[in-house]
């Protein structure tokens, strides 16, 4: 193992690998930290909407919640897939892509099933 | 039990299996499931509906500091995604026509052998003199992170693409088929044919989940099988978990992590062989 990190632009390539990884790092790790944090809002007043007053909607702001959670992988599947392709990278836009058809075909397989 | 101490339960139970699924780079489901049917007393496919949440949880919680940290390759998930979704795909399709019974035996053998590679290496903290295939250097299947456990940076290679796309295909298709061992399966499959850094093995396996978990977990709602007032907390739980064992994992030396590796896949190993002998 090297102990030292590659020193950035040193290659043009290089840098462009090294800026596409960052952008696509930082749009999937901010849309990440959203999904978690408004999932998390929505199920904790939910549950506590539920267990300590009688209005009637708790469960249905938890679900809004899990509904949210569920979302936040592929969105960022999605996210990764226009930076790539903005970028110019479409062998790995074509990876996001196909990652997507995948879960879509499962799920309607899923629901078939 | 009041409605309140119940779901004050569930989600302490949450939170260790978020923590412990997240430094592992696996769902938790193993915890949660059982927690839920033994202990609770919910109905299997209530708890496994929950545990479908509760890995896209764990994933999405642990994914914010391993992708700060820059432990995280997305390049690699994004490229292994691609075999791990084609295998849950195809899984549903294949299920009748392989003996279920040969591939729990198979698939108990295979997590014995990783077991035993994980403790024949565990006192490697990097692996050393990879040599990237061409596939890997193509996709440029490489990275770098800072070890805090270390106090250095550490730049890898990955090597073995193709092998690893094949077997995080088996890993989707093993998930679906068996229901076990998605997860388990995927860190030694990065670990010993890619030759990844253990930790970025983890926190790879551990971002790649939460898109399979994706699929199954909407077709959980749809069939209404996702009752929010058990999914709701064991999100809940396993998110705070996940964030609190990714902030731990790092700072957690590699070979470290093997070893709590090595007791969980002879556990998946003895259940898989359990369950293709009474099959």
């Amino acid at each position: 193992m090297e102990d030292t990190r590659t020193p950035e632009g040193s290659r043009s390539p290089e840098r462009s690998v090294a800026r596409g990884v960052e952008q696509v790092e930082l749009a999937v790790s901010l849309l990440l930290r959203l999904g978690t944090a408004v999932s998390a809002c929505l199920i904790a007043a939910g549950l506590v909407l539920f267990l300590a007053t009688p209005v009637s909607f708790g469960p249905a702001l938890v679900t809004a919640g899990l509904v949210t959670l569920v979302c936040t992988p592929l969105l960022r599947v999605l996210a990764a897939m226009v930076i790539y392709l903005r970028l110019g990278d479409v062998t790995y836009g074509v990876i996001c892509l196909s990652v997507l058809l995948f879960v879509l075909a499962g799920f309607l397989l899923g629901q078939t099933h | 039990m009041t409605p309140t101490l119940l779901t004050l339960s569930v989600l302490g139970t949450a939170v260790a299996a978020g923590l412990v699924g997240s430094m592992l780079g696996l769902g938790g489901g193993i915890i949660i499931v059982p927690a839920l049917t033994l202990l609770f007393g919910y109905d299997f496919r209530t708890a496994v509906a929950a545990s479908a949440v509760s890995i896209i949880a764990t994933s999405t919680g642990a994914a914010v500091a391993y992708l700060r940290d820059h432990i995280t390759n997305t390049r690699v998930a994004m490229f292994l995604e691609v075999g791990s979704t084609l295998g849950a795909l195809s899984g549903a399709f294949i299920a009748g026509y392989l003996p279920t019974r040969f591939l729990f035996i198979l698939f108990s053998i295979l997590m014995a052998y990783s077991a035993y590679a994980m403790f024949r290496a565990r006192k490697t903290e990097l692996p050393e003199g990879v040599v990237p295939d061409r596939v890997s250097q193509r996709l440029q299947l490489r990275g770098s992170y800072y070890d805090k456990a270390l106090g250095r940076t550490v730049s890898y290679h990955a090597t073995g693409a193709i092998p690893g796309l094949l077997l995080m295909y088996v890993s989707g298709a093993v998930a679906g088929l068996l229901g076990v061992g998605g997860g388990t399966f995927k860190v030694p499959a990065m670990d010993i044919v890619m030759r990844l850094p253990i930790k970025v093995s983890t926190a790879t396996s551990n971002f790649m989940i939460g898109v399979t978990a994706a699929a199954t977990a909407s077709v959980y709602f749809v069939r209404g099988d996702v009752d929010p007032l058990v999914a709701g907390p064991v999100a809940l739980g396993v998110l705070g978990g996940a964030l609190l064992g990714s902030r731990l994992m790092v700072k957690l030396k590699g070979s470290t992590l093997r070893l709590l590796f090595v007791p969980l896949l002879l556990y998946v190993a003895a259940q898989m062989a359990w369950k293709g002998v009474t099959y």
